[in-house]
């Protein structure tokens, strides 16, 4: 029997090497900034990303994969297995999870397919992702695969505060009734994913208060496994933030990344997140 | 020669009215005296309007009422000033009539016993309304009116005799006022809210003694149109004195009020004041030009000052009366979502001027009750708001240390869960409004709003309205004065050194971001060259100014 293959997208923030070395197959989704497109991690990566919105006025675009990029990817790997897992930003954020089912329903029939909507995006979905290839590199077969990785989703958790509310409230992609934040008073809100989509847990006026709530929101865990912190260009106030959570949890792993142009399109630059994986 | 009279040994609802009548009118024709007897320098809550505008409240109830039983009119004269209160003293009044009523005791007439028990019942009505009762205060007033009403009666079944009696207790208290509360000593006035009542029983205790005194039965509380739709802008601030002869405030009042809305209008026989919003400034000019010679004439179109603020312009945006021809209509506001859509908690904020009103709305406020200093809304103008609301649960940000106790009348006058957060400030009403949580009932959202007052202080700056020496500080009148959270605390020659001065004071180099809301004498050039000044003096701090477009108040401040 073939060894199940993993398929995610570009939004896993995961890096090229790791990808490869576990096999995993990544789509990319597309951003457009101004009138140009880009595919994430392919011809645009953050630091780009980052520099390029600074010097645009219209704010990013981002678009899922098509149903199209996925019956393709598909038909290549069903030459190889017959068993696939596919795992996918939250479909609330994009059309990415719901392109994939539509491609994935007639072949139902000829494989072991899954789409699994994980209901995170950027590391968290990383994580969920390395572990699920991991899991198939020993052998596990779909179910299995399927099983843990739903396990995972409820004790993975994002929350980040933006900077700015020009990008969250042009993406759309907040819940509906909570598009009241407040644009005129420069609020920065402390966001959480809820099941896959993005709520206001808080509203502070100064990073030093969003930093204080973000700190709040971590020490509340009664058991963190490890921790991911996202920034885009503000390295000093990762280094308040985890000085102090170290105060509070002085052996908490904590690893830096920079967050990707995917999330960059709805927090836009300047944000600082968590990802915090509670472990079982 | 002392006019011969007939003891009076029964009052049917008809006297009735007529008593309370006589002592409404004797208060609106003295409201611009009481006015002026102000402890603090500051153009705040105007009592004697306040309580002028909750009497007149009253009577248009009772003028309703066809009733000839006694008990009947003093319920309605309690239910008209329930809603129409307006400010502290408003709210004591309405209070007052409330006890009065229950002393009647739904009797078809009151005898001079009944009368002086009816006071005694007011009395202590009063002061269980108040969660710290002050003396030197109208609740001395009343009080001291009840005691001197209960031993006239045990002398005499004459209510002329009693009503005298209560008269001359309550002018004494009165008096007395300054020596039981040192701030009115040393402002050199007696209370306000307690010469609002002695007035009421004079007018009352004239009209006994056959003197004609009645208010006008026009006369209707203004600012009937309070709760102005949320996508509508206001139009346009008209302000302007008519000076003339024999002006018939009454009348003036109930024509303005009824072209525009948020009228308020005071006055008297040689000089009325005029500040109204309204759609279409030139006919209530036309009007007014009519009744009176015009001056101090203002007209500020709200929409377009908010419009040039947000395009960075620096356009003068007083119209001259000369360019009325030219005025364009106003544009609708973008609907924001609002907390009750969100959470089925809808939440009601008590905002001066129309650049505050778009930030509270940014924040997803449900309503909007214009009002705040000198204007304070009366408690039927925010149940208004609390019934146009679709939700049950209700947050009323009062924004007024005036304006809370009209906010907290509310909630015995509707079937809805509405709580009062004790927002003194706009600045604290701001800070509330960011604290609601949208993921949290009622009561936790009122304890976390609760608690998100204290977390920022206010300087507010405006102009002294008479000169004083207020905790160590003197003031002339006419002169820029500075507040922090409400207290007194400088005064200077120029507005922008002393916002300075009092941003120091109040600890702004310790603090993360300071935002300044500009009123409506500032224009957006000016606010400009405040943002570059502070920028300069606080270096390390964020620095926000916002057009409010509150006016009496230049600026108002939050340091957090």
């Amino acid at each position: 029997m073939a060894q199940v293959k993993i398929i995610t997208d570009s939004t896993a923030d995961l890096s090229p090497e790791l990808a490869e070395a576990l096999g995993i197959t990544v789509l990319p989704l597309t951003i457009q900034i101004g009138n140009k497109s880009y595919r994430e991690g392919i011809d645009l990566n953050a630091k780009e990303f980052f520099s390029k919105i600074a010097h645009t006025t219209t704010p990013p675009l981002l678009t899922a994969p098509s149903v199209a990029q996925f019956e393709q990817t598909f038909d290549e790997l069903m030459k190889e297995t017959d068993e696939i897992v596919a795992i996918l930003n939250s479909s609330k954020l994009s059309k990415t999870f719901q392109n994939a089912q539509r491609a994935a329903s007639p072949l139902m029939g000829r494989a072991k397919l899954r789409v699994i909507d994980s209901q995170l995006i950027t590391t968290g979905l990383g994580m969920i992702v390395t572990n699920a290839a991991r899991a198939a590199e020993q052998g596990a077969d779909v179910e299995e695969v399927v099983r843990l990785t739903r396990g995972l989703i409820p004790r993975t958790y994002i929350a980040a505060f933006a900077d700015t509310l020009d990008y969250l409230e042009h993406s759309g992609r907040i819940r509906k009734a909570q598009a009241i934040l407040g644009t005129m008073l420069n609020i920065k809100p402390l966001l959480i994913l809820e099941e896959g989509e993005i709520v206001v847990l808080e509203k502070v006026r100064t990073r030093a208060k969003a930093v204080e709530k973000l700190v709040e929101f971590i020490i509340e865990f009664t058991h963190i496994e490890k921790m991911d912190v996202l920034h885009s260009t503000t390295p000093e106030d990762v280094a308040l933030l985890i000085e102090q959570v170290n105060l509070q949890l002085p052996n908490l792993d904590m690893k830096v990344e920079v967050y990707g142009p995917s999330l960059g399109v709805f927090l836009g630059p300047g944000a600082l997140g968590v990802v915090v994986y509670e472990g079982t | 020669m002392a006019v011969e009279r007939e003891p009076l040994f029964l009052v049917d609802g008809a006297e009735l009215k007529n008593i309370f009548g006589a002592g409404a009118a004797w208060l609106s024709k003295n409201a611009a005296f009481v006015n002026t007897l102000n402890v603090f320098p500051v153009p705040d809550g105007d009592t004697g309007t306040n309580m002028q505008l909750t009497m007149e409240a009253a009577m248009q109830e009772a003028y309703a009422n066809p009733s000839t039983n006694a008990g009947e009119i003093s319920a309605a004269l309690s239910r008209g000033a329930l809603l129409g209160a307006r400010g502290n003293s408003g709210v004591i009044l309405s209070q007052i009539l409330r006890g009065f009523t229950r002393g009647t005791d739904k009797r078809e007439t009151i005898d001079a016993r009944t009368l002086a028990e009816a006071l005694s019942e007011a009395s202590r009505t009063a002061y269980n309304g108040v969660v710290k009762p002050v003396e030197g205060t109208i609740l001395t007033v009343i009080r001291e009116a009840a005691e001197s009403a209960v031993s006239a009666a045990a002398q005499s079944d004459d209510v002329c005799y009693v009503m005298n009696k209560a008269s001359e207790g309550a002018r004494r208290a009165v008096v007395r006022s300054p020596q039981l509360l040192p701030v009115l000593k040393e402002a050199g006035v007696v209370d306000a809210g307690g010469e609002g009542l002695a007035l009421i029983f004079e007018g009352a205790q004239k009209y006994l003694h056959g003197e004609k005194l009645e208010l006008a039965r026009a006369a209707h509380t203004p600012r009937n149109l309070p709760v102005l739709a949320r996508e509508n802008g206001w139009g346009y601030d008209i302000q302007f004195h008519i000076r003339g002869e024999n002006l018939n405030v009454n009348e003036i009042r109930e024509t303005i009020a009824a072209m525009g809305e948020s009228a308020l209008i005071v006055g008297d026989e040689s000089l009325v004041k005029v500040h109204v919003h309204a759609p279409n400034p030139g006919d209530i000019i036309k009007y007014g030009a009519e009744r009176g010679s015009l001056v101090n004439i203002i007209i500020e179109n709200m929409q377009e000052q908010y419009v040039d603020f947000m395009a960075g312009g620096t356009a003068d945006q007083r119209i001259g009366a000369e360019n009325l021809g030219a005025i364009l209509p106003h544009e609708t506001s973008r609907t924001a979502a609002t907390t009750d859509k969100a959470t089925g908690i809808a939440t009601i904020a008590v905002v001066p001027g129309e650049g505050l009103r778009r930030i509270f709305e940014s924040l997803g406020v449900s309503a909007i009750v214009h009002g705040g200093a000198t204007m304070n809304p009366s408690a039927q103008e925010i149940l208004d708001a609390v019934t146009q609301v679709s939700a049950n649960e209700v947050i009323v940000l009062p924004n007024d240390k005036n304006i809370i106790l009209a906010a907290n009348q509310v909630k015995h006058l509707t079937d809805k869960h509405v709580q009062v957060i004790p927002s003194k400030t706009v600045p604290q009403g701001l800070s509330a409004l960011l604290a609601f949580n949208f993921q949290a009932d009622l009561d936790a959202n009122v304890r976390v709003m609760t608690l998100a007052l204290n977390r920022i202080r206010t300087v507010e700056l405006t102009r002294a309205v008479r000169s004083a020496q207020i905790n160590g500080v003197n003031v002339t009148q006419g002169q820029p004065i500075a507040l922090l959270d409400g207290d007194l605390v400088a005064s200077g020659e120029e507005m922008n050194a002393l916002l300075l001065e009092v941003l120091h004071l109040a600890g702004a180099e310790d603090s993360e971001i300071v935002s300044v809301y500009y009123g409506s004498d500032i224009r957006p050039a000016a606010a400009e060259e405040i943002r570059a000044r502070l920028q300069r003096e606080f270096p390390e701090q964020e620095i926000e100014i916002h057009w409010g477009g509150q006016p009496l108040y230049p600026y108002v401040v939050s340091i957090e």
